[in-house]
Formats: C-alpha cells, sequence, structure tokens
C-alpha cells in the first residue's frame, strides 16, 4: 500500500483521516504545519499528499494558521515550484466552497479539492483514484 | 494491543522517548531499548559505539510491557542492576502500558467518530437529494434504501397514510405482509410511540424477522406515516434509534412538503377552474340592457364566491314585448351555478320560441322542463318573469316565490310585489299565472334577489324589508344605475366589512318620464 501524509493542523481531524487511511492498510505520516510536512518530505517518500485548507478570514484560526506556519494554499504552491514534488499527489480539504474556487482560479496547483465534510468512503475512494497504480513519489 | 501499536506510539510520542531515555542515559546506562517480538523496536542512543556482543554482555534491567496476560513487548536499560533503577523501569513500563491502553480507547472513539460523521453526511446527502423532489414514491424509495444501507437493516418499510395519499415501500424486499405491517403502523399511529421487537422484548418479532423497529412520523402534528426496519444483524442499539428517528423527522418534512405542493396545484387547478367558471358564467349575463322605448334599465349581479346562483336575463325581440327574468337558485358556489345556468336558459328559450309567450306560460313551460332536474338534486329556484309592453306601459308578471321585488309609484309609496306561486323545482307542481299592473312615468320597480333583504350586520341584524322599501323611497327619483349603487351602496354599509352572505342581484326598471333624455 501507499505512504500518505496527512496535514491538517486540527488534531481531531488529523486523527481522524490517519485512522481511516491507516485502516485502509496505508502508512499515514502526520504533519501539523507547513515546516512539518517539508521536513518530511525531505526524509521520506511520499505517495499522496492531503491538506486541509485553514480559513484566513476569522482572526483565530488566521492567528493558529499562521503561528502554525500553515496556509495550505501558499503550501502547495510551494511544492508545486519544487521539481521533485511537481506530480506529487495532492488532496485539498477544505471548509469553504469559495476556497475551491480561488485554487482553481490558480491553475490548479492540486488534483482533487473536496469540500467539508466528507465521508470516510469519499476519502478513501479520491485517495485510491488518485494513488491510481500505486505512484510512488516522483512524475505521474 | 499490538506490536504495531507499540511501534506507532514510538514513532508519534518520539521526543518524549527520547527524553525519557536521556533520564537513564544520565544516570549511568548504556542503552534503552524497547522490545517487541523477539526484536529490538527502539533503542537509545540510535547510533551505538559499542559492537552489540558487548551489549549483550552488560547487565540488563527488564520490565515488561503487559496488559493482563497479553505480553505487548519490553523496556530494557543496559549497564545498571541496582533494585532503584529496576523499580523505576517498571513504573516508566507501566506508564508506556498505560499510554497504549489510552490509544486504543482513542482509537475506538476516533472510529466512533467517524461513523457518526459518516452518518451525518449521510443525512445531509439525503436532505439535499430529497428536498426538492415532488415525486413521493421515488423520494421514499431513496429514503428507504439509504436507511436500510445506514443502519445496516437488511429491510427498510415505510407506510403514509394520510387523508388522501396512501404509500407502502418494503426496500428491497418484502418480508411482512400487509396485514401484518399495516396492523403495526396503526399501533403505532394510535400510541404515537415506536415499537421494538427482538429476542428479548415480551412481545415476539412477527414471524418472518428477527428483529424490528418502528418510529412514527408526524406530519401537521399527526402520526399519518412510519418507518421501520427490519432484521438488523446485531440488534438495535440508541445510536440506531436516534438515527432512524432524525431520519424519520427528515422524511416528516418530505412527505409534508409534497403533499402541500400536491395541494397547492389542487387548489391552484381549481382556482383556474373557477375563474373559468366564473368568466362563463359572467357571459351568461347580458352585457348591456335592451333599449326599450320610454324605460330606463339598469341590473347587476355581485356574486358572494367566484360564482354564485343568481341570473338575470333580457329576451326583446322587434314586435315583441320585453320579457325579463331575475332568479335565485337556492345556495351558493359552482352547484348553485350550474343549476343557475340550466335555469336561465330554459327561460329564455321559451320567451325566445313560444308564439304570445307570457310570464304564465314562460315560468309554467320551464318549471316543467326543470322539475325533475332540480328534484333530483333537491334544489329549487325562486324566478321573477315579468313582460313589459312599451306602448301601453303594462308590467305582467308572475312570480314563484321571488322576494324582494319591490314597486315604488313616482308618486305613492313602495310596496312589495308578493310572490303568487311556489319556488320553481319544488315538489308540488305549480300552475303559475299572471299578474298585471299598470305604470306610470316615474315609476320604479325594482326585482332584487334576497342577498339584500337578508344580508346581515355585524351584530346579526338583517337588512329588511322595511330598510329596503324606506331605502328606494329615497332613490327612486334617481337614475336606474345609481338606484341600483344606492342599493349596493347600502347593503354594503350596513354588512360594515361583514363577509358578503349571499348573492346580491338586481333589475332596476323606471318608466322614463315625458321630459327625460
Amino acid at each position: 500500500m501507499a505512504t500518505i501524509l496527512v496535514a491538517d493542523d486540527h488534531r481531531v481531524y488529523q486523527r481522524m483521516s490517519s485512522y481511516t487511511l491507516r485502516k485502509h492498510g496505508h502508512t499515514v505520516l502526520v504533519a501539523s504545519n507547513g515546516h512539518e510536512v517539508w521536513d518530511i518530505l525531505e526524509q521520506q517518500i511520499v505517495d499522496l499528499l492531503l491538506v486541509s485548507l485553514q480559513t484566513t478570514e476569522t482572526t483565530e484560526t488566521t492567528e493558529r494558521a499562521e503561528t502554525a506556519g500553515m496556509d495550505a494554499l501558499r503550501l502547495v504552491q510551494a511544492l508545486r515550484a519544487d521539481d521533485r514534488y511537481q506530480h506529487l499527489p495532492i488532496i485539498l480539504l477544505t471548509t469553504r466552497p469559495q476556497d475551491y474556487e480561488q485554487i482553481r482560479a490558480q491553475s490548479e496547483p492540486v488534483n482533487v479539492c473536496l469540500v467539508k465534510p466528507i465521508s470516510s468512503r469519499e476519502l478513501v475512494d479520491t485517495a485510491h483514484r488518485l494513488l491510481g497504480g500505486r505512484i510512488v513519489g516522483g512524475p505521474v | 494491543m499490538s506490536s504495531q501499536r507499540l511501534a506507532n506510539i514510538l514513532k508519534n510520542q518520539s521526543e518524549e522517548f527520547q527524553s525519557l531515555a536521556a533520564t537513564w542515559l544520565d544516570a549511568g546506562a548504556l542503552a534503552l531499548d524497547v522490545w517487541s517480538n523477539g526484536h529490538v523496536l527502539a533503542r537509545w542512543p540510535a547510533h551505538q559505539a559499542n559492537p552489540a556482543a558487548f551489549l549483550a554482555n552488560l547487565p540488563t534491567l527488564r520490565a515488561p510491557l503487559r496488559t493482563g496476560d497479553n505480553l505487548i513487548g519490553e523496556l530494557r536499560v543496559l549497564g545498571l542492576a541496582d533494585p532503584v533503577a529496576q523499580k523505576r523501569l517498571q513504573a516508566d513500563a507501566a506508564l508506556i502500558t498505560q499510554l497504549m491502553r489510552l490509544e486504543d480507547d482513542l482509537d475506538d472513539m476516533t472510529a466512533e467518530l467517524i461513523e457518526s460523521q459518516d452518518q451525518l453526511v449521510a443525512l445531509y446527502a439525503l436532505a439535499q437529494s430529497t428536498r426538492s423532489s415532488l415525486d413521493l414514491p421515488q423520494a421514499l424509495r431513496s429514503l428507504a434504501s439509504v436507511t436500510a444501507r445506514l443502519i445496516n437493516a437488511q429491510v427498510c418499510i415505510m407506510l403514509v397514510n394520510s387523508s388522501h395519499y396512501l404509500e407502502f415501500i418494503s426496500h428491497p424486499v418484502s418480508l411482512l405482509d400487509t396485514e401484518t405491517l399495516f396492523a403495526l403502523f396503526e399501533r403505532v399511529q394510535e400510541s404515537e410511540s415506536e415499537i421494538l421487537l427482538d429476542d428479548e422484548s415480551k412481545e415476539p418479532p412477527p414471524t418472518g424477522v428477527y428483529n424490528l423497529c418502528l418510529v412514527p412520523i408526524h406530519i401537521r402534528g399527526a402520526v399519518v406515516a412510519a418507518l421501520g426496519l427490519l432484521n438488523k444483524p446485531d440488534k438495535f442499539i440508541l445510536p440506531d434509534l436516534q438515527l432512524l428517528r432524525a431520519i424519520a423527522g427528515q422524511a416528516g418534512a418530505q412527505i409534508e412538503n409534497v403533499l402541500l405542493h400536491q395541494e397547492t396545484l389542487a387548489r391552484t387547478r381549481l382556482q383556474t377552474e373557477m375563474e373559468l367558471a366564473t368568466q362563463a358564467q359572467l357571459h351568461l349575463l347580458p352585457q348591456h340592457p335592451p333599449m326599450v322605448e320610454g324605460l330606463g334599465i339598469y341590473a347587476e349581479s355581485r356574486p358572494a364566491l367566484q360564482v354564485g346562483g343568481d341570473f338575470y336575463d333580457f329576451i326583446y325581440q322587434m314586435g315583441r314585448p320585453l320579457t325579463f327574468s331575475v332568479g335565485d337558485i337556492a345556495g351558493k358556489g359552482m352547484s348553485a351555478a350550474l343549476l343557475m345556468a340550466m335555469a336561465r336558459t330554459a327561460i329564455r328559450s321559451k320567451a325566445s320560441f313560444m308564439p304570445r309567450a307570457t310570464p304564465e306560460t314562460v315560468m309554467n313551460r320551464s318549471n316543467d322542463d326543470l322539475y325533475g332536474d332540480f328534484a333530483q338534486v333537491g334544489k329549487y329556484a325562486t324566478v321573477f318573469v315579468g313582460q313589459y309592453e312599451p306602448t301601453q306601459r303594462r308590467l305582467i308578471y308572475t312570480n314563484a316565490g321571488h322576494s324582494p321585488v319591490i314597486y315604488c309609484p313616482a308618486a305613492g309609496p313602495a310596496r312589495i310585489l308578493m310572490a303568487n306561486g311556489v319556488a320553481m323545482g319544488l315538489p308540488k307542481r305549480h300552475a303559475y299565472t299572471n299578474q298585471a299592473l299598470a305604470l306610470n312615468p316615474g315609476d320604479v320597480l325594482i326585482v332584487a334577489t334576497d342577498g339584500f333583504s337578508e344580508a346581515r350586520n355585524r351584530a346579526g341584524e338583517i337588512f329588511g324589508f322595511d330598510r329596503l322599501l324606506a331605502l328606494t323611497e329615497t332613490v327612486c327619483h334617481l337614475t336606474p344605475r345609481e338606484i341600483a349603487q344606492g342599493w349596493f351602496d347600502a347593503v354594503n354599509a350596513f354588512e360594515a366589512g361583514r363577509p358578503q352572505d349571499d348573492d346580491q342581484t338586481l333589475m332596476v326598471l323606471q318608466v322614463q318620464r315625458s321630459d327625460a333624455s
């Protein structure tokens, strides 16, 4: 099975995504902020990245996002700018449909954008669809 | 609990284990190991300067990582042997074991949380997919399918039994006969509470199922539907009942939405038909009164509902006197309107085509035609048929139970012209006869329906004949249109906003004075 990196600064959702994917036999690595994502990607081969987008309009969430160094869109754009991760399958989870539209307007840096709440079945099916024939790291 | 769990904890709590190892190393140990299934899962320090053979010969403290009889792994400290260190290592092992138990508990809670979220997502999707569906059977089938899947039961049943809608669904198969299902539904309906039958309940489930749960669905405060599940492999637990109740609430809203839509459609259809009927009936009434030499004429009808049972008509042909009629079918609404059309047509045809038709012959022949139909539906009609000869200023009339008919001579007090025959369509046939009245310039004849005389005010008092007579004397010098308007205005003022109880129709005939234009 695959190695999936779950990047979510909300611990409960991080755990739920990890549990679901582990239950289907995948190795799951977790990160709580953008720095940890980079650290893990430097050290390990990851087959799929699952990123949860934080809203940037509420003060509390903005503070948390800034403290955690997590801005999913900037993170994804930075990854895509790095040759090593240009083809890394990325699923973006967001609570705001308008974020999805914003992301689409920016040349679709992610493979799939899902609007929460999603069922565990949808998460697994999307992950498996992107993993396809067991993509490992580099170009698709 | 397994060594995989231990490995995960080591990975997830690596900093904490690093700190723990550092304290042991500071205390003089050469290494801290975590073992499981006969091999090292983790060792601190990770990079050992000492060869493995050397480490193997060192004194070693050991503490099992155990839950009950289940040995998960072992903590080992290399290079120390004192009893105090042993006790400390055992304490560390107990903490790590507890950590593993907590991780297991957390995993169980995570699994439940995921299941709850999945159910909520499914409910939300169900609500979205059915909210705009107006095909109720299809929506109910979708709902039954999702419910059975969500709660993992073999069959989902839905019964809807409202005043004008009956639907029964068993998805994907039928396990119980209709009679049994409706008996259960009636119990839920009467008690307005759930039924849960399994091998632990006092009452066993019906033959063919091993457990059953049926919850009521309330629509507009009454139980008119029920949602149930049959044959859940595990027994029904509280979360199942809670979810079923939530789905029942959603189903109730959906059913009510569709029923409201159907009622609105039916009302709209009826409204459209009523509007068409109103238009048709309006066209039955003369659009303009005929021009009769020396006679001013005005007529108007205001039904209480969209269609009514009052009518008036003029039949005026060259070389023949003016024949006119005013009628009132007992009752209101569509049934009265239908009979009104029949009566008006019968009278018109007799007045138009009978040779030497007089009010008496018109009334008798019309009654002959209409009696059978009116008697069959238990209706009757009061009718006034008049005939005015302008050259002689002579009025002939017959009055089949109709009132108020008011004659107001130019010089004298107004008076009621009493009926000289019973209403048309009553069981006893009647031979109607002509009455005659010579009219003079300025005389006014008002033939109205009892919607005026029986109009009620807020105190329940009726307008009555006396008021009508007094009113007529005050307005009889005006034009026929103004006289009619005066009647309507007076009765409206008397009713003072109270809804009109009956149709109000009147015809005003005024013999013009020689100096009238």
